[in-house]
């Protein structure tokens, strides 16, 4: 089995079992027919030059091309190799290219290899071809082609700017047009602005700087993270906050830290201000009870408006605020407005809740009748069927008797006949008609047709 | 990245870190042309004591296509007796021509097929013809038409 993918990477990941059958013809035939737009988009993830993390099972590596298999087949003598190699050699010599089996045809002497062995392909673990550019990804090979096409930062996608036929990485795409020149700060060799960040961080001569303090070399672009972590950099004692002063080298600092006069007062400096912390958080819940106890004690007085007028949704406006006056500030009126209203979306939403469920009740006592009736109905249907068959057959019986006892009907007497049996089958058939409620048209035709089988 | 350089690229790695007994890898600085060094190890008297040098040349389409393998003359590394080597240093190998080819070949099968070739070999003789073929081929030896007359060396 593939490994799990997202809901939008399953529905471009190609490892289905219906498309894989037909990948290995159809994926060349693509490739060929889409070509001349492709290059405008993102080219195509070239599977034989990814890099494989780990080593590859020998069984799955292509005799001819010497990587991981690239859509196997196998021909009729057992052996497997890429769709493309084998072509490739079939062309030059029509034989196996392991065993020199002759293969004549080889849409007829090849067929794709078992689903086990894409399957293990598509398992195989590899890099994102966008690793120089700074892409760390490892993923499942079958996974590979969409995370490049579709998500991958690194990918690069064309220039943003119409009239600029350059590609940039999917990341800067909405920095603009970076295709200028720009002067980079280290070594002042003119740059693409694009590729900047690669070459300060890659590339440029200068790149690498000596720390003046500790000696050791880093990229000038990461001095942040060198000074939070270079062992001379000056840094003041941890107890700092309970009154050290002392300043040092980070080296230094550890040893100072054991024997800092500040580290007794430090454990319990930390619990102060933990409980500090601790006592503002009470407070400020303190503040949000005490206005809520206010805001329950102003609805005491109008409440039994509120519950009055339930189905009202206009605003408690500002000819009741006056009444209920005792807001201490307008924030608090707000907010006294805000907790009614959800009071009164919280009872709306009961109420909705109520009624579609009545509705439902309604319409299920509704349906249950109907449905009954319905079947009633079906039965009595099936009943009259079985009669206007047998009158069918009794009628037929009798004009048989009729015609053997006649020996030769003459035209118009059969004629009469048919067409006294026609309005004598229609009784039955009539009854079951109104029952059916069908337009007058109908059995007109039916009729039609039973004088016609006559 | 062309399907023969990656294969050629990945054959070099693997044959820089391992080669059988008798072969040696001397100069693959390109994807072009290489050198190897071959030694019979046994005991047949042709061959005894001798490296002889093969030089590798890979086209646009190797691995689909044969490489010209040839070996060729210095001070130390004389052309080897064999009634299939012409004295210019072209062989007359089925392997190496367009027919007897086949992809999943390399350059170490290629070796150790020579290497074979030659500890099998008993007849200290040049092919017939050597010193006519050698005067006028004037033909890449992929292209040459070997006439396999003796199937048995």
């Amino acid at each position: 089995m593939p490994p799990p993918n997202t809901p939008e990477e399953g529905l471009a990941s190609p490892p289905t079992t219906a498309t894989l059958a037909l990948r290995p013809i159809t994926r060349d035939l693509e490739m060929t027919a889409a070509s001349p737009p492709a290059v405008a988009a993102i080219p195509a993830v070239d599977l034989r030059a990814l890099e494989y993390e780990g080593n590859v099972d020998e069984n799955l590596i292509c005799p001819i091309c010497r990587v991981a298999l690239v859509a196997p087949v196998i021909t009729n003598c057992d052996h497997v190799f890429c769709q493309k190699c084998l072509v490739q050699a079939h062309t030059l010599n029509p034989v196996c290219p392991v065993d020199r089996q002759p293969l004549l045809k080889l849409s007829a002497e090849t067929r794709p290899a078992p689903k086990l062995v894409a399957n293990q392909l598509d398992n195989l673990t590899v890099r994102c071809p966008n690793r120089p550019r700074g892409c760390d990804l490892v993923v499942a090979r079958s996974l590979v082609e969409n995370h490049v096409s579709r998500y991958c930062d690194k990918t690069l996608v064309p220039c943003p700017h119409p009239s600029c036929d350059k590609t940039i990485a999917r990341k800067d795409v909405g920095k603009g047009c970076l295709h200028y020149e720009a002067s980079c700060e280290f070594c002042e060799q003119a740059v693409q602005k694009a590729d900047l960040e690669t070459h300060r961080d890659m590339e440029c001569p200068n790149r690498k700087k000596d720390c003046e303090l500790c000696g050791a070399e880093f990229v000038r672009s990461k001095q942040e993270d060198h000074t939070n972590e270079c062992p001379e950099v000056e840094v003041t004692c941890k107890f700092a906050p309970f009154g050290c002063h002392r300043k040092m080298s980070r080296r230094h600092m550890g040893e100072h830290c054991e024997r800092c006069d500040y580290r007794v007062v430090g454990p319990v400096g930390e619990q102060l201000a933990e409980l500090r912390a601790e006592m503002t958080a009470l407070k400020e819940k303190d503040r949000l009870k005490d206005r809520r106890i206010k805001f329950l004690e102003n609805r005491g007085y109008s409440a039994p408006a509120a519950t009055e007028h339930m189905s009202d949704i206009s605003l408690p406006g500002a000819p009741a605020a006056p009444e209920t006056a005792p807001y201490e500030s307008r924030d608090q009126y707000f907010l006294s407005l805000f907790e009614t209203m959800e009071s009164k979306v919280e009872r709306l939403s009961s109420a909705l809740s109520e009624v579609e469920g009545r509705h439902t009740m309604m319409l299920f006592n509704e349906t249950m009748p109907l449905k009954d009736q319905l079947t009633e109905i079906r039965s009595t249907l099936g009943v009259l069927g079985m009669h206007v068959r047998w009158l069918m057959n009794f009628r037929l019986q009798e004009r048989g008797r009729v015609l053997g006892g006649s020996g030769s009907p003459s035209m118009p007497g059969s004629m009469g006949t048919n067409q006294e049996g026609s309005s004598d089958s229609n009784l039955p058939r009539r009854l079951s008609d109104n029952m059916r409620e069908h337009p007058r048209g109908y059995d007109q035709t039916d009729d039609d047709q039973e004088r016609r089988k006559n | 990245m062309s399907l023969g350089t990656k294969r050629l690229g990945k054959e070099l790695t693997k044959i820089s870190k391992s080669l059988p007994p008798g072969i040696t890898l001397v100069k693959a600085d390109d994807l072009q042309e290489w050198l190897l060094d071959i030694q019979v190890l046994d005991q047949n008297p042709i061959y005894a004591g001798e490296t002889y040098r093969l030089k590798f040349r890979f086209g646009k389409q190797y691995p689909i296509e044969p490489p010209e393998v040839v070996f060729t003359k210095q001070e130390s590394r004389p052309i080897p007796m064999h009634p299939h080597i012409y004295s210019n240093g072209i062989i007359c190998l089925d392997l190496l021509g367009s027919s007897g080819w086949s992809p999943v070949q390399n350059v170490e099968s290629v070796c150790m097929s020579i290497q074979s070739m030659l500890t099998g070999n008993t007849k200290n003789h040049r092919p017939e013809g050597d010193a006519d073929f050698v005067s006028t081929n004037k033909a890449r030896p992929k292209d040459i038409e070997f006439y396999y007359h003796d199937n048995e060396v």
